[in-house]
This record gives C-alpha cells, sequence and structure tokens, in this order.
C-alpha cells in the first residue's frame, strides 16, 4: 500500500518494555502537588528497555518505526513476540482472536473456565456451530497454523491463580473477555443478577489490583459495550466514552465546558450496568495508578467468519443463538435456517451498532499493536454499521428467501425488554478508522450470506433443533417467565422501517465508499429429490 | 505548536507579545480533550495575532517545575516572556479567548 | 585493595601530600611509587572506569562517554553496567571481590562477594547485590551520590551533603571489610570529583572562602586512608587511583551552536522534535559532550545523509574549521583525534568519528544551543591528568602508565 502504518510515530511511552524510571510525576488530574519541583537543569524523563537492557537509561523517544522490537505487520508495527494473556480464551470472541494473533506472531497464552459452555446448558442450550474441547483446538491450530498456545484453565476472579499466572507469563496486553456478556441472563432472577455482577464487576476490580501489583505495564484491552451508553432520546451523539474538548454545556446564561468528561451512561440490563461499573473502575485505576486501558465499547457482534476459524471444522468458534447468549444477528440467521420467524421485538426500531467477527478481530489487532501510553484510560466505539432491528430482519429475509430458496417471515413480539423501541441514533465512530488505520473489510448481507451456507447444512441444522426451545425468548425484564404474545407476522420488505435514520460518523467525508465484498450471484438451489 | 523542556525560552520566553501556554498532564482526560480547543485557537490565530501552545507537564519536568504546575490543566498567559495571567481548569473555547482577550485589545 | 577518588589529579594530590594536608598519603607516597595515570579519551567517569575496571579500550567496551545516540534513531541514552561489552575484573574471577561506589556500575550484577553501584543509580534495590545488604546500608543512611540539587543551591547544603555521604561510605566499607575474607576491595570516594566540580578554586586560591572545608574533605579522606592502611598485611596490595583529573573553567563551549554557524549541523524547529530528534536531514555532523563528533551517517541514522565515500573529505573539512575555533586569540581546540588513531576493537561502529581534545579551560559540551561560549555553573572540569599510586612487593609499574594498565596489574596481585 506504501502508506505510513498507523502506529509508525507512537514511541516508547506506548511500549510495555518501557520501564519509567525517573521523573514522572504520578498525580491525578485536578489535584495538586504538594511542593514544586526545583529547577534543575539534569532532570529528565528516562527509562530502561526490559528488552534491550543494553541500552541503558534513555530518553522515551524512539519511535515504533526506528525499534527493532518492533516490525511491520499487516495491521500495523508489532511487537516482536508480544506476549497477549487472553481472559476467556475458550469463547467466541476469544477463540477466534486466539488463533488470529497466534497466527500474526503474537506470544499467546488465555484462561477460561468454561464458564459459557457450562451456563449454556442450564437452559439446555449448546452451540449450533459443533465446537471442539480445548484440548483438541489447540492440537487442531498447532497442525492447522503451527502455532503453540499456551492455556490453562482456570476463572479468573481466583485471584491468586491470576496472580500466579500473570508472575510466569508476564503479559504485556491483556484481553479482558472473561465476562458474562448477556443481558437476558442478568435478569433471569436475583442469583443470576449477582452472579453477573460478581463476576464481571468484582472481577474486573481484583484483575486490576492484580495488574498493578505484577505487570503495571500492560495494557488492558477491555471488552465494554456500546450498550452502556444506552439509545437517549434526544438523539445526542454517543460519543467515545468522553464529551469531546468543544462540548459545551449552557444553563442560566453560564457556560461550562464538558470537554474530557465521561459521557453519560444509560444501560438497558444488570449486565449492560455491571460493563458502566467496569468503566469507572478501569478508570479510577488507571488515575490511580498509571494503568493502561482500551475500553472498547462494541457494537453488537455477528457472523463466525474469520481468516483463521475458517480453515478446519475444529478451528470453528461457538455460534450461540438461544435467547441469552445469542446476538440478534446470528439469532436472525439461526432462525431463518431454522423456519422460526425472525423474533423482533415490540415496535423493532430498536437502533445499534453492530460489527462483523473478523472486523472485530481486526479492530481488537490494531489496538493491542498500539498501547495507550501509561496512565491513559481511552474509549473506542467498535462499530462498522448501525441498523434497526426491523431493518436487520429485512435483510435476513431478503437474503434468506433470494439466496437460499428459504421460507422467512418475521414476526413482532411484546417486548420482554424495558427500552425504547423507536428512537433517533446517532454513534460516533472516529478513532479506529482514523487513528489506528482500521477499514471495515465485512458486509452485513455478504456475512448472513455465508452464515446461512454454514447454518442450512444439515448437521447444524439438527444442532438447531435440539436446542430450539431455548430460542424464543422467556426472560422478561419484570421478573416473569413468560413467552411473550405474538403481536403480528408479515413478510421480509413489507413492512416500512420508521421516521429515524440511524447515523454512523466514522469521520470519513461524504462519498468516500469503502469496498465490501460482495454477496456472489446465486440462482436459489434446486430442490433435491429423493 | 508544541512546547517542550527544550524550545520554551526560546519560544515563550523570548517572544514578544502575547502567548497564552496550555500546561497538561499525561493522562489528564480532561486535558487532553483541551488540546483540540487549543489547536484550533493556533489556527485562528495563526497570523501571530497571540501565540498558543501546549506542554505536556510529565515530560518536561524543568519549565513545569519552575512554573509551579499544581493542578492540570493549567492555562498561563504571557506577555514578553512576563506571566500575566493564570487560570486552572477545563474551559470551553470562547472562555479561553476571554482570558486573552483584553491582552489583544489592549 | 584498590581506593578511588574520582576526579582528583595527580598534581593536586602531589601539593596535599607535600602541603601536608594529607599526611597519610605524604607517608604512602614515599614508600611506594606515584606517579601521572592518562584517562581515556575523552576523560569522562563512564568511559574510564570502563577502562579501569575492564582492561580495555572503548573500541572494545563500547562505552564511549556518558551519554551516546542509540543507532537507528536520535534518541539519548545514558550508559549503564549493562551497556559495556566486556566484563568487569570481577567478573571474569572468582572472588570474593568487595566492590563498593564504582560509577557507571549500574544495575548491580551477581558476583561472588558484593556489588553496590555508585551513579548513576536511580533505583537503590538495583544498585546493591546481594539483596539483604540493602537494609544494612538502608540503615547506615547510606546514599550513592550527593544531591546536586541541593548543591547548586548553597556552599553550605553541599558540604552538608559531601560529607554526610562520605561518613555513609566510609561505614559502608568498614562493615564490609570483615563481611567477606575478601580477594579484591575496590573502593570508590566520589565526592571528590562532586567538590570539585563545584569549589575547583578553593583549591588553587588560598583565600577562598571554603578553602578550608575543601581541606577538611580531603583531610577526612586521608584519615581514612590511615584506618584502611592498618587494617592491611604487609603481602597486600595497595593500589589508589583517580579515573581523570580537574582544572579550572574557563569557558563551556557548545560544540553544536559552532557546528551550526558553519553549516553541519541543521536543527529543526519544530516545537515536537526534541533534543536530537530535531536534526535535519542536511546534517553532515553533530557534537556530543566532551567533543565527540558523529557524521549524520546514511548507514546509522534515520535521517542520515552522510555516504560512506564522503566521509573523509568532511572529516578533513571538520579538522580544518574547528582549527578555528578561538577565543581572544587563543585556539580552543587542542588536538582532533580521528577514531582509528586513538580507538581499536569491535565496538570501533559506535565510536565517534573525531574526538577533541581541548586546551586547558574549555569544556566541550554537546548542548544544541545558538550560544558557542557560555559560563558555567561549575568551576571545575574534567582533564586527562589521572594518578596511579602502587603499594607493593611484587606488582610491576609501567612507565608511563593509562587506564588500561589497572586491570593486568589486578590480574597479576591476585594471581600472585
Amino acid at each position: 500500500m506504501g502508506e505510513r502504518l498507523h502506529n509508525a510515530e507512537k514511541t516508547c511511552w506506548n511500549c510495555p518494555a518501557a520501564k519509567l524510571e525517573g521523573n514522572v510525576d504520578f498525580r491525578a488530574c485536578g489535584q495538586s502537588k504538594e511542593e514544586a519541583r526545583v529547577d534543575s537543569d539534569d532532570k529528565e524523563v528516562l527509562i530502561e528497555c526490559e528488552r534491550r537492557p543494553e541500552l541503558g537509561h534513555f530518553q522515551p523517544t524512539i519511535t515504533f518505526e526506528q525499534c527493532p522490537e518492533w516490525e511491520e505487520g499487516r495491521y500495523g508495527y508489532r511487537l516482536r513476540d508480544m506476549r497477549v494473556l487472553i481472559l476467556g480464551m475458550d469463547g467466541y470472541l476469544g477463540w477466534a482472536l486466539s488463533l488470529k494473533l497466534a497466527n500474526l506472531g503474537f506470544d499467546v497464552a488465555g484462561i477460561d473456565d468454561y464458564t459459557r459452555r457450562k451456563v449454556t446448558g442450564e437452559n439446555d442450550s449448546h452451540s449450533v456451530v459443533p465446537v471442539y474441547p480445548m484440548e483438541e483446538r489447540l492440537e487442531a491450530a498447532k497442525e492447522v497454523l503451527g502455532v503453540d498456545i499456551d492455556f490453562r484453565e482456570m476463572d479468573y476472579t481466583d485471584r491468586k491463580e491470576l496472580k500466579s499466572f500473570l508472575k510466569e507469563f508476564k503479559p504485556e496486553s491483556i484481553v479482558h473477555y472473561a465476562e458474562i456478556p448477556s443481558a437476558p441472563y442478568s435478569m433471569v432472577d436475583a442469583d443470576h443478577s449477582i452472579e453477573v455482577q460478581r463476576n464481571n464487576v468484582l472481577g474486573t476490580l481484583g484483575l486490576l489490583w492484580t495488574m498493578k501489583e505484577v505487570c503495571p505495564e500492560a495494557s488492558l484491552v477491555k471488552l465494554g459495550t456500546m450498550g452502556e451508553y444506552g439509545s437517549p432520546i434526544t438523539g445526542r451523539p454517543l460519543f467515545e466514552g468522553m464529551f469531546p474538548s468543544d462540548a459545551v454545556l449552557e444553563w442560566e446564561g453560564r457556560e461550562w465546558s464538558m470537554g474530557g468528561e465521561l459521557t453519560p451512561r444509560n444501560p438497558p440490563s444488570f449486565y449492560h450496568v455491571s460493563k458502566v461499573n467496569d468503566t469507572y473502575n478501569v478508570y479510577e485505576a488507571c488515575k490511580y495508578w498509571w494503568l493502561r486501558s482500551y475500553d472498547i465499547m462494541q457494537g453488537i457482534i455477528f457472523g463466525v467468519h474469520t481468516e483463521e476459524v475458517s480453515l478446519d471444522p475444529r478451528l470453528r468458534t461457538r455460534l450461540d443463538v438461544d435467547e441469552r447468549f445469542g446476538t440478534v444477528v446470528n439469532r436472525f440467521t439461526a432462525q431463518a435456517a431454522s423456519d422460526i420467524p425472525l423474533t423482533v421485538y415490540g415496535k423493532g426500531e430498536q437502533t445499534r451498532g453492530f460489527i462483523a467477527l473478523e472486523d472485530a478481530m481486526q479492530c481488537m489487532v490494531r489496538l493491542i499493536s498500539s498501547p495507550p501510553e501509561p496512565g491513559q484510560y481511552d474509549v473506542v466505539n467498535q462499530v462498522s454499521g448501525v441498523y434497526k432491528i426491523k431493518e436487520l430482519a429485512d435483510t435476513v429475509g431478503e437474503v434468506g428467501i433470494e439466496n437460499h430458496g428459504l421460507d422467512v417471515e418475521v414476526q413482532r413480539l411484546e417486548n420482554p425488554r424495558v427500552e425504547a423501541d423507536k428512537h433517533p441514533f446517532e454513534a460516533v465512530s472516529r478513532k479506529l478508522p482514523n487513528e489506528f488505520g482500521f477499514e471495515r473489510k465485512v458486509s452485513l448481507r455478504r456475512e448472513i450470506d455465508k452464515m446461512l451456507d454454514l447454518l442450512t447444512e444439515d448437521h447444524v441444522r439438527e444442532r438447531i433443533e435440539k436446542m430450539k426451545h431455548a430460542i424464543i425468548p422467556e426472560t422478561q425484564w419484570s421478573g416473569e417467565k413468560e413467552r411473550p404474545d405474538v403481536i403480528e407476522i408479515y413478510s421480509p420488505g413489507e413492512k416500512d422501517l420508521g421516521i429515524y435514520e440511524p447515523k454512523l460518523d466514522t469521520g470519513r467525508v461524504e462519498g468516500e465508499e469503502v469496498e465490501l465484498e460482495e454477496v456472489p450471484e446465486k440462482v436459489a438451489p434446486e430442490i433435491e429429490e429423493g | 505548536m508544541e512546547l517542550s523542556d527544550d524550545n520554551f525560552e526560546e519560544e515563550i520566553l523570548d517572544y514578544e507579545g502575547p502567548a497564552l501556554v496550555d500546561f497538561w498532564g499525561s493522562w489528564c482526560t480532561a486535558c487532553q480533550q483541551m488540546k483540540p480547543i487549543v489547536e484550533k485557537l493556533e489556527e485562528k490565530y495563526e497570523d501571530g495575532e497571540i501565540k498558543i501552545g501546549y506542554m505536556n507537564i510529565d515530560k518536561n519536568p524543568q519549565v513545569s517545575g519552575k512554573y509551579e504546575i499544581e493542578e492540570t490543566p493549567t492555562h498561563i498567559l504571557f506577555e514578553d516572556g512576563e506571566v500575566v495571567e493564570r487560570r486552572m481548569g477545563a474551559l470551553a473555547g470562547k472562555q479561553l479567548e476571554g482570558l486573552f482577550e483584553k491582552v489583544l485589545k489592549g | 585493595m584498590i581506593i578511588g577518588l574520582d576526579g582528583v589529579p595527580h598534581g593536586l594530590m602531589d601539593e596535599l601530600a607535600e602541603e601536608g594536608m594529607m599526611p597519610n598519603f605524604a607517608r604512602l607516597k614515599d614508600e611506594g611509587s606515584f606517579k601521572r595515570m592518562d584517562s581515556s579519551i575523552p576523560a569522562i567517569s563512564s568511559t574510564s572506569w570502563g577502562t579501569i575496571i575492564t582492561g580495555h579500550n572503548p573500541g572494545e567496551h563500547g562505552v564511549y562517554g556518558f551519554t551516546d545516540v542509540i543507532e537507528g534513531t536520535y534518541t539519548l541514552s545514558f550508559s549503564n553496567f549493562l551497556s559495556f561489552k566486556k566484563p568487569a575484573f570481577w567478573q571474569c574471577d572468582g572472588g570474593p571481590h568487595v566492590i563498593l561506589n564504582v560509577p557507571s556500575t549500574y544495575p548491580a550484577q551477581e558476583l561472588d562477594g558484593c556489588h553496590v553501584s555508585g551513579f548513576v543509580s536511580p533505583k537503590m534495590d538495583k544498585a546493591v547485590y546481594p539483596e539483604p545488604l540493602l537494609e544494612k546500608l538502608k540503615e547506615m543512611d547510606y546514599r550513592i551520590d550527593v544531591d546536586a540539587d541541593k548543591g547548586h543551591k548553597s556552599e553550605r547544603l553541599l558540604f552538608k551533603e559531601l560529607f554526610d555521604t562520605l561518613e555513609a561510605r566510609i561505614k559502608a566499607y568498614r562493615y564490609l571489610w570483615n563481611q567477606f575474607d575478601w580477594k579484591t576491595f575496590l573502593l570508590v570516594f566520589t565526592g571528590t570529583d562532586r567538590l570539585e566540580h563545584f569549589l575547583w578554586n578553593a583549591s588553587r586560591d588560598p583565600d577562598h572562602d571554603y578553602r578550608e572545608k575543601f581541606l577538611e574533605f580531603f583531610g577526612r579522606i586521608d584519615g581514612e586512608l590511615g584506618e584502611m592502611e592498618d587494617r592491611l598485611d604487609e603481602e597486600d596490595d595497595l593500589i589508589m587511583l583517580s579515573d581523570h583529573g580537574m582544572e579550572k573553567v574557563k569557558f563551556n563551549v557548545n560544540v553544536n551552536a559552532f557546528l551550526r554557524e558553519k553549516g553541519y549541523l541543521e536543527l529543526s524547529d519544530d516545537g515536537d522534535k526534541q533534543k536530537y530528534n530535531r536534526i535535519e536531514g542536511e546534517t553532515k555532523a553533530f557534537a556530543l559532550e566532551h567533543g565527540r563528533i558523529y557524521l549524520n551517517r546514511k548507514s546509522k541514522y534515520p535521517r542520515g545523509s552522510v555516504e560512506e565515500e564522503e566521509s573523509d573529505e568532511i572529516i578533513d573539512q571538520l579538522k580544518e574549521d574547528l582549527a578555528d575555533l578561538e577565543r581572544g586569540g587563543e585556539a580552543v581546540i587542542d588536538e582532533i583525534l580521528t577514531k582509528d588513531e586513538i580507538y581499536h576493537g569491535d565496538q570501533m561502529g559506535k565510536a565517534p568519528d573525531l574526538v577533541l581534545v581541548p586546551n586547558s579551560g574549555y569544556n566541550l559540551r554537546g548542548k544544541l544551543s545558538d550560544e558557542v561560549f557560555e559560563e558555567s555553573p561549575f568551576t571545575g572540569m574534567h582533564n586527562r591528568e589521572a594518578f596511579l599510586y602502587v603499594r607493593s612487593n611484587e606488582l610491576e609499574v609501567p612507565g608511563s602508565p593509562t587506564v588500561e594498565d589497572v586491570v593486568p596489574m589486578i590480574n597479576a596481585s591476585v594471581g600472585g
């Protein structure tokens, strides 16, 4: 491409191998210092490098481009053999990311206590894409990709064990995928609700303390969610975590800058609340201890394909489509493949940000490769498209009907959730494309199409059949266990989508179109006789 | 413009005329957000009525020590190298301009 | 036993002995061999101590000064113990060794014995081996170096710092003396260098306000020398030395300002470039402190522009131009040496292309300043006039010793 890599100009300030000796003043924003420093010609900010101790002490000004420890790679400069620890490595995102990172040359380790596998058993559900036991997955990774991934079975909330592993592995980056990411699960009853917050909030808090003690130079790449923000009825744009510098609050003729303050949060479930609490815990830890973190407000994830997982059936990552752990596009696609009318809740004009699995993985690699500076807490909105639920149902339906000869219908159900089902929506996602070089590669239609290829295979269809009972929602936010009533059933494309136009602001100039893979021309398959 | 321990004397102390310096702390998010405001002002006043600069105090311990920067962000207005005014806390663009308007007029 | 007095010139030691300020040393002087020793080029602690403890010239140990520019970048680094490409003598042979306060040996490394590194040591706990020794040192209120900030504030504070540090150093060596059945004991006093930098004039001027205090400091050290002598046996070899000498500063000379004037150095005025990152592509040569000149080679630096074929010509030009550098009719530079003339070894890639040896009083600095000549806050600057004292029944001392000759003597001493 010839273009400069996005992180070429980053320096030792961003690198986890830099040990800050000398005179960096650890002080929280707005806090007063006790005494002013004496003016001295000799005071420098100096570091030592863990990887190149022979350099002695030096100024942290070597760029990634200049440093021999940083190598050119597909997604930017990459720290040679960078040690990345994935918490929740057995999961939907964790497994896919571990393969991608290992394949790119990162030194990958991960932990998991198989919560997801166990917990989906509660309502007799399972991954509709067959997934193999971790041992076999690791063997397959070695065989197919030639990579060694270090895995330990471990509960990340067990601080003693976690600390011990962190001391051993000395991660330079920690990806936190170890939360229970289900809104309905957190609304089932008190036990479930409390368990979600214990695992997520207290687990993260413990992780932060442990990082401070063992590996404070590692960055915490934390999965948050766009859901933290909620969907303000005023149509206020969803900024990336903090108000931009020129945002101003005006009241009674007086004005204040809102620049840098965390934006208001309005989480729509106890699970979402746990993410909001995480945000504050991580924010504080960065302030007190100069930890570094990216808090990733990820849009709703969909898709099952990445370059790595598609190489071998043993490398496939899990796909949940039940009411608790399934995400909406994946659910609709599975519903289309198994003759269940697509379950739209309420008016269906809820609008959300979305991102495909392969695109999310690209974002993660870019973020891991470009660590924050000491003390930096930064938020990115990891979103590549914004859609209304109704629109998604139409899209899945169209692709299913036109390309796969499926009989797809849409049903609107009484909304089991408490949320606005019709609202304006404007999301800002500028950092990933502009600062981290992210380029969206996956089109919604194309991924749906590929998913349908997979989900209409016989053995997968069978697996969907077996957990079908868990697809229709029954977890009401009110606390009752009851399937909602059907309001109406219709064909995709029949209904209008409503007045609000969702907006995604990527900072790109109008007309700068991104090339996406096209959905191939397909004729609906002939129905085989016999 | 970005200021450092190295160029502060040349750029601000030796400068004849008004200069506004925004002192910010590493990873004080409010300060980090001030930077684009300051940059916008830089553009607005690029004809040089007032020189505008920003300095990270943690990466530049000498100058910030000299001015006893206690809170971040701190904005200091210099004229001919002398301190004329100081203000602490995040400011909206208009408020920041208000800080040096009198100097420009007077 | 090896006693180092950082920065003390041969001439001063001689004076202090003759004038009765250091009676113990005066006596020792008569019992052994006392000679002038040539320091390294340049005469700076890191390079000189590096040569003293490894027995190799900078072309082999790779440390040419206090600072260096990291290859492939314009980032300035400060060398430390891990930068040396040759081992110290105590790492080559079984001890036990007691190594106390040698500059540029941070972080302390494992050895048979103990090691407390000297300046610059940012973190005490990495300056001490073995670990348990750290507590003991803290109890003695041990510190690695004087607080230069206080020194700049007032002479009173400076002397308080100097004496406090000296006493703690003495407590430490006395404690360590009996902790190990040592083969070599290397103790360095660094307060001497600090004192001379600040108050060299006090040693020259009999009416100086602080002359008495200055002499008192050396007197204290001399007192301790007597102590140490008592603890030693007849067969023990005693070596005393300094790593470089000191002389009066007339001016600080910012060589880079001169290079800029003559068009060799182009610097960017862009706010976000700091220090040597300001070097622009058109630059032919830049200077680091202590008279080291480096060509902006294409093969070494990100914005390097000098091709191999050009270098000889540029060096010749530089030699000509630098010979013109003068103040009040006096030439600033005494000698201009190329790297091949003074260094040899496999670390030549890092060597400066030229090393300038100044005339007396001209302190060559690496600052990126506009002013060629500047007043110095210090009164003393380094020179090559170190000293070497040896009292031994067997050791032979070379006729004109240099800092490279120390390790062979140490080896001969412990071997024999």
